[in-house]
């Protein structure tokens, strides 16, 4: 399986390749008032406005850093319709894509609230990789938050 | 504001490496050949990324971002072009693992399959190799290139799905084509049975017409026959 490697801190993450549209640069983005601090904006993308979810801000409560390096995945997030609906994940470090083994794959333990969104790790010599679940990430406070913008755009 | 950002780079290749001025002495040479395979320079490389972002980068960016056109957003899927005998073939980019320069093929004895023409050693590890002029029933061609000045464009392509994977040669390489479903046509009933069976549609693509390969269909056939 192909993974996509970023950083979020010291802590080194994955997503399946999978799920990658493309990755963009780090861009402006137009904010939305009142938001938790999860939600770093809404990505102009080509006339459509995709939400945008700082993945910094889930794990370590503050945002990423803005680096060159630091850059947004779009991704394809299911709706509970189904259909899909493209979702902007800021990371940093986001410089890497690996092959690996599906039997590479290990269930560490985990906290019950990491287990929302880690599906999984791999060892990538001393170090371990958490595989993040693109499909979990956004909770439910997010995805209602959002819920007319997908219905328009889906 | 004007940002200075500075970091600190010891440019090992310049001095010890393929770009020194001397003789190549860095110890790590004689095992990665070259400064490029090297896991340093890599990491070096990386560090550059690592600097405070631009307020004209980002700005730039965001207006590209924003006025990106449909063909240019993510409607389209991505499939890798190249020739099989005087045929242009497209696959999509999904199975394509790599493709690698082509090496000598070594047949087997007693292989029971006309298409599959032996083993092929891609980088150190041996890997199934067929046909695909026999298996799209392709006249071989000895077209040697479509650009000039290229003087050995063969290439193998190394393909997978759920565990099946082998490698075929092709004539050589055009690229790798983004398409949306509206530069596909129906494939012309008029089209040989066997290469009809394995093209799925027909894509336009900058005045070149090309099959696109049924990958289930060709894995199954490979997947069938080699059980």
């Amino acid at each position: 399986m192909l993974l996509l490697n970023f950083h979020l801190g010291d802590g080194r993450y994955a997503i399946s390749g999978h799920d990658v549209i493309r990755v963009l640069p780090l861009v402006r983005l137009q904010k939305i008032h009142n938001a938790p601090p999860l939600v770093a904006g809404l990505l102009n993308y080509g006339g459509t406005l995709v939400p945008v979810i700082d993945l910094c801000q889930l794990l370590l409560n503050r945002p990423c850093e803005a680096m060159v390096s630091t850059r947004i995945i779009m991704v394809e997030y299911r709706l509970p319709n189904n259909e899909t609906s493209p979702l902007g994940l800021i990371a940093e470090d986001v410089t890497e894509a690996t092959y690996r083994d599906t039997s590479d794959l290990i269930s560490p333990f985990m906290s019950p609230e990491d287990r929302r969104y880690l599906s999984g790790a791999i060892l990538d010599g001393e170090e371990m990789i958490h595989l993040l679940d693109v499909q979990t990430v956004v909770g439910e406070e997010i995805r209602a938050m959002f819920h007319d913008q997908w219905a328009i755009n889906g | 504001m004007k940002m200075v950002h500075e970091i600190h780079i010891d440019d090992c290749w310049n001095r010890i490496g393929v770009w020194g001025k001397g003789d190549h002495i860095c110890p790590r040479l004689k095992e990665v050949i070259h400064c490029r395979n090297c896991h340093k320079y890599s990491i070096i490389g990386k560090q550059l990324l690592k600097r405070p972002i631009s307020e004209d980068y980002i700005e730039s960016w965001t207006r590209t971002i924003a006025t990106l056109d449909e063909r240019q957003k993510d409607k389209g899927r991505s499939a890798l072009v190249f020739r099989i005998g005087d045929e242009w073939f497209a696959l999509e980019l999904e199975v394509v693992k790599e493709v690698a320069e082509m090496s000598p093929i070594h047949s087997l004895p007693h292989r029971h399959h006309y298409f599959v023409l032996g083993v092929v050693s891609v980088r150190g590890k041996l890997e199934t190799c067929v046909s695909l002029e026999e298996i799209l029933g392709i006249p071989h061609s000895t077209t040697k290139s479509s650009k000039k000045g290229f003087v050995s464009p063969e290439r193998l392509i190394v393909v997978e799905e759920e565990g099946v994977r082998f490698v075929f040669p092709c004539q050589e390489i055009s690229g790798i084509v983004r398409y949306e479903e509206q530069q596909l046509r129906e494939v012309p009933v008029t089209l040989a049975k066997s290469r009809d069976s394995f093209t799925k549609k027909i894509l336009y693509f900058d005045g070149m017409e090309m099959g696109l390969l049924d990958q289930a269909r060709l894995f199954n056939f490979i997947k069938g026959s080699s059980s």
